[in-house]
């Protein structure tokens, strides 16, 4: 198998500011929460920097949530979208039963 | 990012001091952080011509511009080139290793220019009659080797750092 290069290897998409947000975190919180640099979640939040799986699992830790609800290879969708999606399954449930 | 049991520490002082005091923050602006490379870079070019062209008037403020440029550097980048590896996150861990990588290329480059030029210029007095370099001018050129050394990790990481 060819070596992916660093310039080839995939973007890792992540939902770290929107969590943040709805946690009501500053990014200083999260850092010290996490042990990183204040500065080092701006470029997290930014897709700036790839965090390494240690700092990706203590973020899903602090978040109780599965890695991969925040780290992903594929780009995720606005929650806006996910949110009016299970709305309507949900109003769409209600009518068939 | 520093431990609670290393309050104590005079080192795990300075260094949160350093990654998260607020003073002087507008050097760590990219544009300033940019100057003072320029500034640090013409100040060892002065420097060096200075001593090598026996301008002497020239030499201390030179010498002095590239110092203060050093000291401003190294606030800039919040001392990160020099801090212990304990003191970091893994990001800046990441990115001090590529400056010090590039800064490692570009002293090893100087160096090389320096030491062909030598052979060169030795060839060429020895061969062709040409005026052979005295000592001085090699002990003054390892004063312009220094100061690259010092400087170029923290001018890398200055320059190419969108935050700090």
């Amino acid at each position: 198998m060819a070596r992916i290069t660093k310039a080839e290897e995939p973007p890792v998409y992540n939902r770290l500011a929107a969590l943040r947000t709805d946690r009501g975190l500053s990014r200083r919180e999260l850092a010290d929460a996490v042990g990183v640099h204040y500065q080092t979640i701006g470029y997290l939040e930014r897709g700036e920097y790839k965090p390494s799986l240690v700092m990706a699992l203590r973020i899903a830790a602090l978040f109780e949530l599965p890695v991969e609800a925040i780290f992903s290879l594929n780009e995720f969708r606005p929650m806006s979208a996910l949110l009016a999606e299970q709305a309507l399954a949900g109003t769409q449930n209600k009518e068939d039963s | 990012m520093v431990n609670n049991e290393l309050r104590n520490d005079p080192v795990a002082q300075e260094a949160e001091e350093a990654l998260y005091g607020e003073n002087h923050a507008w050097l760590r602006s990219q544009r300033a952080r940019r100057w003072l490379v320029v500034v640090a870079g013409a100040a060892i070019i002065l420097s060096t011509a200075s001593r090598l062209a026996d301008w002497p008037f020239l030499a201390l403020p030179a010498i002095l511009v590239f110092l203060a440029s050093w000291v401003g550097l190294r606030i800039a980048v919040r001392k990160i080139i020099d801090l212990p590896d304990q003191y970091i996150d893994e990001r800046m861990r990441e990115r001090r290793g590529i400056a010090y990588r590039h800064a490692y290329a570009g002293i090893g480059a100087l160096l090389s220019v320096i030491m062909l030029a030598h052979i060169a210029l030795t060839l060429l007095a020895k061969y062709q009659g040409w005026p052979s370099m005295t000592g001085e001018v090699w002990f003054e050129l390892s004063f312009t080797m220094v100061f690259t050394m010092m400087i170029l990790p923290n001018a890398v990481y200055a320059w190419t750092e969108r935050d700090i």
